[in-house]
C-alpha cells in the first residue's frame, strides 16, 4: 500500500468537448474537485451522463483533460506515460476474442512488470488458480474469449484484478452485465480489497451497492460535484444515502 | 521491449487463430500452387511467369492483410475499448502502437514468407534452379509492407476505421504510381510551379514505393542488389521510424 494520504485529487478538473457545426462546446465535467483518501473504498454516483466515466477515464488517462491536475498518490500524472500499481475496468469490457483466459492473463503480466514483480513464478501460477476459482472461471481457462458472455468477461476482469492487486482499482459501473451472483462476487472482492487497505473507486448507479461497501460517496450532476458523503456519518444517523441523492438531484435546477 | 514483443506475440497468437485469414492463406497457396501446372511452356518462361504471378499474389495479399490487421488492431480495438486492456496497464502508448505495428508486420511477413516458400520450391522442383530472386523479393516485400503497416498506423491514430484504410491505400496508389501523376500534369500543360510541388510531393514527401520492386535487383544483375538491398532497408528504417514517431506524437493527446 502507497503510503501516500491521498490516492487521487482531482483538481479544478474540467473537460470540455468541442461541438460540430452549430453546436456549441460542451462542458462533461466542470471544476471537479474530488480527493479519494488511501484505503477507502470511494463510491462515485450520479445520474446518466454526469460526467462521472468522462472523470474516471480522465483519471485513468484514457482521455486529456481540458484544464487542471490529476494526483495518483501524490504523482501528477500529466506528464506520466502511465499508470503504475492501478487497474481500471471499463463498464463493458472487452478482451482479445481468440485468447483464452489463461492467455490473457499471461498477457497481463507481462504488460505489468510492476505490479507482479513482488510476485515469485511458482505463486503466480496458484495466484492464477486461485483468482480462477474465486471468479467460476477455472474450467474455462482454456476457452477462447469470443465464446465469454458480457458477465464472463466482466469477472475475467476481476480475476485479473485479484491477481495484480493494485494499489488502486479504478471501476467504471462494474455490476453492469453482472448476475446477482456476479454482484455478490464483485462486493466480496471489493471488501476484500478494503481488507487489505487498498483504494477502491468505483463509480454505479446502484446506492445499494455503493451503501453496503462504501466508506465516503461523491455526487456528481451535469460535470459538477454537489456533495460528498462520509457513510460512517450517516450510518451513525440512520440516514438514507438514497434520499440525500435524491434530494440532491431535485434541489439543484436541472439543466439540459 | 519486453512489452512491445509481448503485444506483438499476442496479435501474432490471435491472428493466427482467426479463420478468415487462415482461408485467405490456404485460397492463396492453392492459387500458387496451381501454377505447378502450367507444362505447356518453355522452361524459363513457366518459372519466370510462376514468380511474376506468385509475388503480384504474395505482395497483393500482403498489402491487404497488413492494411486489415493495422486497422482492425489498431483503430477497431480503440473504437471497441479492446485496446483499454493494454492502455491501461503499465504500457505507454508509444508501446501500444509500436507493439501493434510489429505483431502486424510479423504476421503478414509470415503469410507472404509461405507463398514465397511456395514460389521457391516449385521453381525448385520444376527446373532444379535456386531461385535467389524469390528470396530477394521476399526480403523488399517485407520492407515495403513494415512501410505500409507504419502508414496505416498513423492513420488509425488520426482518423476512422473507413478513413484509416482508404487514406493508406491513397498514398499507397500515389507511392506507386506518383511519377505518372507528374507526367499528366507536364502532358496536361500544367504550370512548372503545380509540377514542382507535385514532384517534390510524390518523390520527396511522400513515401515511393516504387523502390520496392524486383526490377531494381534485377538490374543491378545481383552483384550490386546488396548495396542497394543496404540501402532499401535504412530508407525503410528511416521512414518507419518518422511516421511511427509522428503517429505515437499524435496519439500521446488523443482523447479514447
Amino acid at each position: 500500500m502507497s503510503d501516500e494520504k491521498f490516492a487521487i485529487e482531482c483538481i479544478n478538473l474540467s473537460k470540455n468537448y468541442s461541438g460540430n457545426l452549430n453546436e456549441r462546446e460542451k462542458s462533461a465535467v466542470k471544476n471537479l474537485n474530488l480527493v479519494v483518501k488511501t484505503g477507502e473504498v470511494h463510491g462515485f454516483l450520479g445520474h446518466n451522463g454526469a460526467g462521472k466515466t468522462t472523470s474516471i477515464k480522465m483519471i485513468v488517462k484514457l482521455i486529456m483533460p481540458t484544464s487542471g491536475d490529476i494526483k495518483i498518490f501524490g504523482r501528477n500524472i500529466k506528464n506520466a506515460d502511465y499508470l503504475d500499481k492501478t487497474a481500471y475496468i471499463a463498464e463493458s469490457v472487452n478482451f482479445y476474442q481468440f485468447l483464452t483466459p489463461a492467455e490473457i492473463i499471461d498477457f497481463s503480466i507481462s504488460l505489468n512488470p510492476v505490479s507482479f514483480a513482488a510476485i515469485g513464478r511458482s505463486d503466480l501460477k496458484s495466484k492464477t488458480e486461485a483468482a480462477l476459482n474465486e471468479t467460476g472461471l477455472y474450467k474455462w481457462k482454456d476457452t477462447a474469449v469470443e465464446k465469454f458472455s458480457k458477465g464472463m468477461r466482466q469477472r475475467l476482469a476481476l480475476a485479473l484484478c485479484l491477481l495484480r492487486e493494485p494499489d488502486l482499482l479504478i471501476l467504471d459501473e462494474p455490476g453492469s452485465g453482472l448476475d446477482p451472483d456476479g454482484i455478490s462476487l464483485l462486493l466480496k472482492i471489493i471488501e476484500k480489497f478494503k481488507k487489505m487497505s487498498k483504494t477502491v473507486f468505483f463509480s454505479s448507479h446502484h446506492i445499494s451497492e455503493i451503501e453496503r461497501v462504501c466508506d465516503r460517496v461523491s455526487i456528481i450532476k451535469y460535470g459538477e460535484l454537489l456533495e460528498t458523503i462520509d457513510l460512517s456519518d450517516y450510518n451513525k444517523k440512520s440516514a438514507s444515502v438514497e434520499a440525500r441523492y435524491l434530494e440532491l438531484m431535485k434541489s439543484e435546477k436541472s439543466e439540459l | 521491449m519486453g512489452k512491445i514483443f509481448s503485444i506483438a506475440r499476442y496479435l501474432f497468437l490471435e491472428s493466427v487463430r482467426d479463420r478468415l485469414f487462415i482461408m485467405l492463406m490456404l485460397i492463396s497457396v492453392i492459387v500458387v500452387a496451381g501454377n505447378f501446372a502450367l507444362d505447356f511452356f518453355d522452361q524459363g518462361i513457366q518459372d519466370r511467369i510462376i514468380f511474376d504471378f506468385g509475388s503480384s499474389l504474395a505482395s497483393l495479399l500482403g498489402a491487404f492483410l497488413c492494411l486489415y490487421l493495422t486497422t482492425s488492431q489498431i483503430r477497431a480495438q480503440l473504437d471497441s475499448k479492446k485496446a483499454y486492456f493494454i492502455l491501461t496497464s503499465e504500457c505507454s502508448r508509444t508501446h501500444f502502437i509500436i507493439g501493434k505495428w510489429l505483431g502486424a508486420i510479423i504476421f503478414t511477413a509470415f503469410n507472404v514468407l509461405i507463398i514465397f516458400g511456395e514460389i521457391f520450391l516449385i521453381i525448385y522442383f520444376n527446373s532444379g534452379l535456386f531461385s535467389r530472386l524469390t528470396l530477394i523479393y521476399f526480403y523488399i516485400v517485407t520492407l515495403k509492407l513494415s512501410l505500409l503497416g507504419a502508414i496505416a498506423a498513423f492513420f488509425c491514430v488520426t482518423s476512422s476505421l473507413v478513413v484509416a484504410p482508404a487514406l493508406s491505400v491513397f498514398i499507397y496508389f500515389i507511392g506507386h504510381w506518383g511519377s505518372y501523376i507528374s507526367y499528366a500534369i507536364e502532358k496536361s500543360g500544367g504550370s512548372p510551379l503545380v509540377l514542382n510541388i507535385s514532384g517534390l510531393i510524390t518523390g520527396y514527401l511522400l513515401p515511393n514505393f516504387k523502390y520496392y520492386t524486383a526490377e531494381h535487383v534485377i538490374t543491378e544483375n545481383f552483384e550490386g542488389a546488396a548495396g542497394y538491398l543496404v540501402m532499401l532497408t535504412l530508407y525503410t528504417l528511416a521512414a518507419d521510424v518518422i511516421i511511427l514517431g509522428a503517429a505515437a506524437l499524435v496519439f500521446k493527446k488523443k482523447d479514447l
